[in-house]
């Protein structure tokens, strides 16, 4: 897990992993758009979000503290506040 | 494949259902395109739309008959009580965890649910589930979560992607929700290998999801009836149930009283109303003008005959009475628990679990036991009639509410009419080519 001195860094860690686990592409991951409809997250699949930010934040989410967030702006700024 | 035995019991317990829903408790049952079904023994996913809780799977139960079915339900229903969380589990039904109503920490649960389905896919089993993950409330196709496509998958994997697997997309659809006596129907569509995606899966397991997915959900759409105007749609819910509805299947030379039928309207009927961006001011104020006088568009459809119905159904009423057991304990305590319900889906499916399962046996029993003293075997008799009891009762508080309805219309009726007409017209010259 790497350190992060800018929440930019983070942000751009976080979007490759993202892009990669759920196959789609970075562009999409724009700060504004629905983590949900981007994601297609269902319950399983928000398991393995949660996964991907631990392994790249070392940020331990819930599932519940994700289902409130709405876009990944909002999902960046919750993380880099818990670390 | 050796094909699953299926118990004394289990075919019992399925005869009986097929009496009292196909025969009793639906008007009629419709099931379509049988034939799509793979044969017993081959890996099959059964993935359908999710309207009415208990209701869609016992639909898809009576309309396979060459085999058991194996289902995935809702955890919490696992929960209403422990002697039907055994029968649940006997029927063959798993249970599937979901975070938003039974928590961040059951969903490891699933694993179980997953291993076990997986194990009953390369069995050659037939599965059936809910994408949606919970039924709607209304004529309407939800997001699907992907569990299904990964349960294939994997299954898949574990043969080194040596077996083919299927997934069957498969549609229910109801004249009326509530109550006995309406029409049910369940089509069965194409067939969908998921073999031409075990390459990309390898690589790719999301993409192959999606792409899976995507294929059967344009299937479910294709055959149900999807209102997306959800803003609107009580108002385009009401023009398909009404006389207008009726007019418009048979303007297109379909028979609005036969559920196939009325289904295919209903759809062309919902797509020409989005196609054409029909406004319903105008019909919502008619729908509340009927709803303040506890009127529905059907006491406008006929000549309005209330002096007449009540005279047939004073006739009646001896024969009424003699249905008041075990009908009206049925439908008092259906609608005592269901009252409690805050989804009022789970209602209808109550009051069939409740009329099948519980009141139907009990009262059977406790007919012959407190009749077989005094009357001997003619209380096999009464009790072998009981179900058509139920059917009658029902058929005749519906008859009677038909007639109060029909003493209001003719209070009220003339003064809604102008809008119900101008309003149908409107609709009419917009629509209808």
């Amino acid at each position: 897990m790497k350190e992060f001195k800018e929440k930019q860094e983070l942000i751009d860690a976080l979007r490759t992993a993202i892009s990669e686990e759920f196959e789609i592409e970075e562009e999409k991951i724009t700060p504004d758009a629905s983590i949900k409809d981007v994601l297609d997250l269902d319950s399983l699949s928000l398991v393995d979000l949660i996964a991907v930010i631990e392994a790249q934040s070392g940020v331990k989410l819930k599932g519940t503290d994700v289902t409130h967030i709405i876009t990944f702006e909002a999902l960046y700024d919750f993380i880099w506040n818990q670390r | 494949m050796e094909k699953e035995k299926r118990s004394f019991s289990y075919r019992v317990v399925k005869g009986y259902f097929r009496y009292i829903i196909n025969g009793l408790y639906y008007r009629k049952f419709y099931s379509i395109d049988t034939q799509n079904i793979p044969e017993d023994g081959t890996p099959v996913l059964m993935v359908s739309n999710h309207q009415f809780c208990l209701n869609d799977a016992l639909g898809v139960l009576l309309s396979v008959n060459d085999r058991k079915m194996h289902f995935i339900a809702r955890a919490n229903a696992f929960d209403i009580h422990p002697l039907f969380a055994k029968f649940m589990l006997w029927a063959g039904v798993l249970p599937a965890f979901r975070m938003m109503h039974e928590g961040e920490d059951a969903l490891d649960n699933n694993k179980n649910t997953f291993h076990l389905t997986e194990q009953n896919l390369l069995d050659g089993r037939s599965i059936l589930l809910y994408p949606e993950a919970g039924h709607q409330t209304r004529h309407w196709l939800g997001t699907f979560a992907y569990g299904y496509t990964r349960m294939a998958f994997e299954a898949a994997e574990k043969t080194g992607f040596e077996k083919e697997i299927f997934i069957l997309p498969s549609c229910n659809h109801y004249s009326y929700y509530f109550g006995m006596r309406n029409d049910m129907l369940i089509r069965f569509g194409t067939p969908i290998s998921i073999k031409p995606w075990y390459e990309l899966y390898k690589t790719k397991p999301r993409t192959a999801w999606r792409e899976v997915n995507q294929l059967v959900r344009q299937q479910i759409r294709s055959m149900m009836l999807d209102i997306q105007d959800l803003e609107h749609y009580d108002d385009i819910d009401f023009l398909r149930q009404s006389q207008f509805g009726k007019d418009f299947a048979r303007s297109l030379g379909k028979d609005p009283d036969v559920l196939p039928e009325k289904l295919e309207a209903d759809k062309e009927l919902v797509a020409r109303l989005a196609d054409k961006q029909v406004q319903y001011d105008d019909v919502r104020e008619l729908r509340e003008a009927m709803a303040a006088h506890g009127l529905t568009d059907r006491q406008f459809r006929h000549r309005p005959w209330p002096i007449g119905k009540l005279l047939l159904l004073t006739l009646m009423l001896p024969l009424a009475i003699l249905g008041v057991w075990p009908a009206l304990p049925t439908w008092f305590i259906s609608e005592h628990f269901s009252n409690r319900m805050e989804d009022r889906m789970f209602q209808g499916s109550f009051l069939l679990a409740i009329f099948c399962l519980v009141m139907l046996p009990l009262s059977t029993l406790i007919t012959l036991l407190a009749e077989w003293p005094f009357i001997g075997a003619w209380a096999l008799l009464h009790a072998a009639a009981l179900p058509i009891l139920c059917v009658f009762e029902w058929n005749w508080f519906q008859f009677l509410q038909k007639a109060i309805a029909e003493l209001r219309y003719r209070r009220y009726g003339a003064a809604i009419r102008p809008l119900r007409e101008r309003v149908f017209q409107r609709i009419k010259d917009l629509i209808i080519l």
